[in-house]
């Protein structure tokens, strides 16, 4: 069963589809790469699954529960979260405290019982968010404060962020995005054991072609609004079509 | 973690042991001034709950008054006590504040700004036009002062501990929630409202939130105010009130708890203060306000961390530096 189904999704800005009837199925517990050229409608059609922009028609269907038309927190406490191209995060806390706050939707104690109760399912929230960041292997840097981390460090942060909302996707938009190779390969590390070690379904929407090759084991690939082709790596990367797509065909006439 | 947090609670009882001994010390008509400064703490403290989640509203003030007419009207008319009508007047003022925040979580930033005076407004034009059962322009007279027992809160000393006692018990709560989880995620969604909402935090609830428990606590400062005064004006309900309170805001900062205290704080003794030259007060209050808008953004609050990091940077960086260097 897929976790995951896009019907016939179709987002329209005035007079332009910037995505123009995609279907596309994600399966528990996949890494799935979504690739495409610049303009190709990725970001667009990110923003619609994680809830920022509203469908124009058809529908997204999470997890048996059809989320099209909701709000982005809604969406995150059905357990699909996404993380951001910017490094996301709150600044003025220390690491943990990014992570505990990031626990929000795990909370079970109402307004009362926030202010007045005693604080033991704090600590419960502070003892995963501690879990967390050492999986993500952050725990050197747990008490300092976000905005003082390194690049990578901070995307990483991000990550894990997304993380504590306990989520059965993540959703994560071009990660690499203006990192170095070193950064680059400390982010990219994570993502197959989000996969193997907690269960976690993966989408990567990303531009950089070898990160998706490398970490990716399906990949769909869009182009004008509109679902190309998928396939494994090597198929994807040996497909007339996407050559074309990515580098414009011979053929051109003037 | 397993000593108990002596230090706020040594804190809590020096302000305490002070707030007790001053009535003896000063003259009644100081006393007058120090209940006015303890309603005004739970006014500006109540007014940054909003605040911190990015929503500086012009309507707290009408809030406040909305507490101050319920206070007017359940003890005219039902002869309730004072100490029904002020946990009453703030549920009141409350629930209008949620009614009042369904269309304003819409607006951000500088719409949120006029859509709350608009709002404001229309409560405050409600108050003048009603002549019954509000009073009209007017406003109400003739509110009992309370009393406990056969203590009468006329007199300004039993009304002084009444207040503090009040107002004690408001600002434990509203530093409660600043150190809660909910005055984190407050916040949290204003510094990234994105990420907030792609952890889970519904983003407009939790505005509502804010907005709510400010008017909350503004009702009981309005409530206070009504049994001192034995009156309501819908004058004092009106802008140039509202600024006021956007000066003790803006001279403190909003980035701790404390900040709008010491703002409240430095503000009362320059009005206190500037009571020889009355026509020169808004003058006075207009250039402090602008000398923080230009020299110190983000109030006293900042000014405080500013200069805790110096001395920090000073005590353990010396080594350090040198070596930068």
């Amino acid at each position: 069963m897929s976790l995951l189904e896009i019907k016939d999704l179709v987002k329209r800005f005035g007079g332009l589809a910037a995505v123009n009837g995609v279907n596309l199925s994600i399966s528990d517990s996949e890494i799935r790469g979504v690739i495409g050229p610049n303009g190709a409608g990725k970001t667009t059609l990110f923003n619609l699954i994680s809830g920022a922009l509203s469908v124009t028609s058809g529908t997204i269907t999470f997890n048996g529960q059809v989320v099209s038309g909701k709000r982005p927190s809604h969406i995150a406490l059905a357990g699909l979260v996404r993380t951001f191209q910017r490094n996301a995060m709150f600044p003025t806390y220390s690491v943990l405290e990014n992570v505990v706050l990031a626990r929000h939707s795990q909370v079970k104690n109402n307004v009362f019982q926030t202010i007045f109760g005693r604080n033991q399912e704090e600590e419960e929230h502070r003892e995963r968010a501690k879990e967390i960041i050492h999986f993500m292997e952050l725990s050197d840097h747990q008490d300092e404060l976000a905005e003082n981390l390194s690049h990578g460090h901070q995307r990483i942060l991000g990550i894990a962020n997304a993380l504590a909302v306990e989520p059965k996707l993540i959703m994560l938009d071009e990660p690499v995005a203006g990192l170095n190779p070193t950064e680059t390969k400390m982010v990219t590390d994570h993502f197959r054991r989000l996969r193997d070690e907690w269960k976690i379904t993966v989408v990567l929407v990303e531009h950089d072609m070898r990160t998706v090759m490398e970490t990716c084991e399906y990949i769909s690939v869009i182009n004008f609004g509109k679902l190309l082709m998928e396939g494994n790596p090597e198929e994807v990367a040996n497909d007339k079509r996407v050559i074309e797509a990515y580098l414009g065909s011979d053929d051109y006439d003037l | 973690m397993s000593i108990p947090n002596w230090k706020p609670l040594f804190l809590l009882a020096v302000v305490i042991a002070v707030g007790c001994a001053i009535p003896f010390m000063v003259r009644a008509y100081t006393i007058e001034i120090f209940i006015l400064f303890m309603i005004n703490l739970i006014l500006v403290c109540s007014y940054r709950i909003p605040a911190t989640t990015g929503d500086w509203s012009l309507s707290h003030v009408v809030l406040m008054g909305v507490g101050a007419y319920t206070t007017a009207l359940l003890s005219k008319w039902f002869d309730l006590t004072i100490f029904l009508t002020v946990p009453l007047s703030a549920v009141v003022a409350g629930i209008v504040g949620f009614i009042m925040v369904t269309p304003l979580i819409r607006t951000r930033g500088f719409g949120f700004f006029i859509a709350s005076f608009a709002l404001g407004e229309l409560i405050r034009l409600i108050w003048i036009k009603f002549r019954y059962p509000f009073g009209g322009p007017r406003g109400m007279i003739g509110i009992p002062n309370g009393e406990l027992g056969s203590i009468d809160f006329f007199e300004p000393m039993p009304y002084y501990y009444f207040v503090m006692a009040v107002a004690l018990i408001c600002l434990i709560i509203m530093y409660r929630i600043d150190q809660s989880r909910i005055g984190k995620t407050f916040t949290a969604l204003y510094t990234d409202e994105g990420l907030a909402e792609s952890v889970g935090i519904d983003v407009p609830r939790y505005r509502a939130l804010a907005f709510g428990l400010g008017a909350f606590f503004a009702g009981i400062a309005g409530a206070l105010l009504a049994h001192r005064l034995g009156a309501v004006d819908p004058k004092n309900f009106d802008v140039t009130t509202m600024v006021y309170l956007i000066i003790w805001i803006v001279v403190g900062g909003t980035t701790t708890f404390w900040g709008p205290i010491m703002g409240l704080i430095l503000m009362t003794f320059i009005f206190e203060w500037s009571r020889p030259l009355l026509e020169w007060r808004p003058l006075l209050f207009g250039g402090t306000l602008i000398f923080f808008l230009v020299f110190l953004p983000g109030g006293l609050d900042d000014l405080f961390f500013k200069i805790r990091n110096k001395i920090m940077a000073r005590k353990s960086g010396a080594g350090v530096s040198d070596v930068a260097s």
